[in-house]
């Protein structure tokens, strides 16, 4: 098995039967899409349902697998839906960050986070845990903008596409997640 | 302000962003699911891998028409062939639970003809022809054409849906004009009857515990088999319970389990020792509690046990409860 293989490649491969490439491809994107979820919903609970059920789904629809568009890009395409059907069937719904678009004036100059670069590991793991908790903060919408391009790798384009908006507001969103993050971190 | 510097080249687009940030999340991000979970997603698509593949020479886009339109032609095909060797007359071919003894069945031993590898997916008109040799030739283990091999996976759960909900209308029909015997019918009716008043089913019952973890953070991996039909009956959560009736912990379930029975799901931390004795049980949200439970210890391990009645009943009111079900 050739683990170097494209993603493409080896869902074609198991589409075809080949389940070490499914396992080649699972140990690839596990944790991604974990995280992912993981934030998205809050809990390791919800995560790790959602997560067995996207898998579960893609196993199901590997025989209709054709190499038309990124692997990742399916993938998180899964995985976004399962997640706002979950939102959906929740009694608090989709969130409010899903159908609105940024509201509040976005303050672009912020300092420089490598100026403030930490001095030793522990100040690392302390701004770390900030980190998650800014992120944790942040509207939904954002959030999975930032988590796409940091865990997936996804571009612009392909965050619109799993998202199903248009590349502005993808944009506009990772934008504020960002700006918003940095923000967080900057404060004393 | 920085200027955006891209840690992957994937991050072609030119936004503001900051690669210590970048460098900041990837280090404090190290989330993985359990590993417990990758095996049961792994075990799922090595199973899913073996099983036999509906592409063929008509896969990809053409497979769910083909397998349907084999389904069509195979059923048209049985029904007729049964209804010409007189088949639908030995009701059963469909009851068993009548207990009469079961005559031979005509459409198993039916003469074979090869089904061509090319043969055209939709012309339904045709099928009776068609379809009595797919059915005769898996069941002889005869080779057959890879159109034919996707077809006898359809012919086989075929068979099987033709023995009960497919060929039931007919046959029920058939039946009645026969007069079948009445007393038969109240014997189903009693025991349907006398399965929904004991419950039989409709419980959430705890098939297994397993335990792993530290003192004061356990986590709990339980097994749980739950008649789930849907949201409109489906077990909504497992807990821990201490002896005294208080909850512990309790993992809400997000949705039913209709097609993956019995269940694993785990959760924790169970703030508990190694020597505290819990209860462990299921919820469903029709019935409520009342289901087969386990009780031990992390340090004994845990043995199928029943609560007695109403034991710690008001725990169903108590907070975390579902908020919705998925599906």
């Amino acid at each position: 098995m050739n683990n170097a293989a494209p993603d493409e490649e080896l869902m074609n491969r198991y589409r075809d039967g080949d389940a070490r490439a499914f396992e080649a491809l699972y140990t690839r994107h596990k944790g991604p899409l974990y995280r992912y979820l993981l934030r998205q919903c809050g809990t390791a609970a919800l995560a790790e349902e959602l997560f067995q059920d996207v898998w579960f789904k893609l196993i199901r629809a590997r025989e209709r697998y054709e190499a038309r568009a990124k692997f990742t890009t399916w993938l998180y395409t899964l995985a976004h839906h399962r997640l706002i059907d979950h939102y959906r069937r929740a009694r608090t719904g989709v969130p409010i960050s899903y159908n609105d678009d940024p509201d509040e004036p976005l303050i672009e100059q912020v300092a420089d986070l490598e100026a403030r670069e930490p001095d030793n590991e522990l100040d690392r793991r302390r701004l770390g845990q900030r980190l998650l908790a800014q992120i944790a903060a942040l509207p939904e919408a954002q959030r999975e903008a930032f988590l796409l391009r940091e865990e997936s790798g996804l571009s612009l384009e392909e965050i619109a596409k799993v998202t199903g908006v248009n590349a502005e507001t993808a944009k506009s969103r990772l934008r504020y997640a960002l700006t918003k993050l940095r923000q967080g971190l900057t404060k004393d | 302000m920085t200027t955006h510097k891209p840690t992957d080249t994937q991050h072609d687009d030119p936004l503001p962003g900051d690669a210590e940030m970048v460098r900041l999340y990837r280090a404090a991000a190290k989330d993985v699911p359990p590993a417990e979970l990758d095996a049961k997603i792994l075990v799922e698509a090595q199973h899913a891998a073996a099983k036999p593949k509906a592409r063929g020479p008509f896969g990809g886009h053409w497979a769910i028409p083909l397998s349907t339109a084999a389904v069509i032609v195979l059923s048209v095909g049985v029904v007729l062939l049964l209804s010409q060797q007189g088949a639908l007359n030995h009701r059963d071919e469909i009851t068993p639970l009548l207990s009469e003894a079961p005559p031979q069945s005509p459409a198993r031993s039916a003469p074979t003809a090869p089904l061509a590898p090319s043969e055209p997916a939709l012309p339904a008109a045709k099928a009776p022809a068609k379809a009595k040799p797919v059915l005769s030739e898996t069941a002889q283990g005869v080779a057959a054409s890879p159109a034919a091999l996707s077809a006898a996976a359809e012919a086989k759960k075929t068979e099987r849906t033709m023995t009960a909900p497919a060929a039931a209308p007919m046959l029920r029909e058939r039946m009645a004009e026969e007069r079948v015997n009445t007393t038969r019918d109240d014997f189903r009716t009693q025991g349907k009857l006398a399965k929904e008043a004991i419950g039989m089913g409709v419980t959430a019952d705890v098939i297994a515990v397993q335990v792993s973890g530290e003192p004061g953070a356990y986590q709990f991996s339980v097994g749980i088999r739950s008649r789930d039909l849907g949201c409109a009956q489906y077990a909504d959560w497992w807990e821990v319970v201490s002896k005294d009736g208080k909850l512990l912990y309790r993992r809400v379930l997000l949705h039913s389990h209709v097609d993956e029975q019995p269940f694993t799901r785990s959760g924790g931390p169970v703030p508990i020792q190694p020597d505290t004795v819990v209860w462990v049980r299921a919820h469903m949200n029709t019935v409520g509690y009342g289901g087969i439970a386990f009780m031990g210890s992390p340090k004994t391990g845990f043995i199928q046990a029943m609560p007695g009645a109403g034991f710690a009943a008001d725990l169903a009111k108590q907070t975390p409860l579902p908020n919705g079900c998925d599906f």
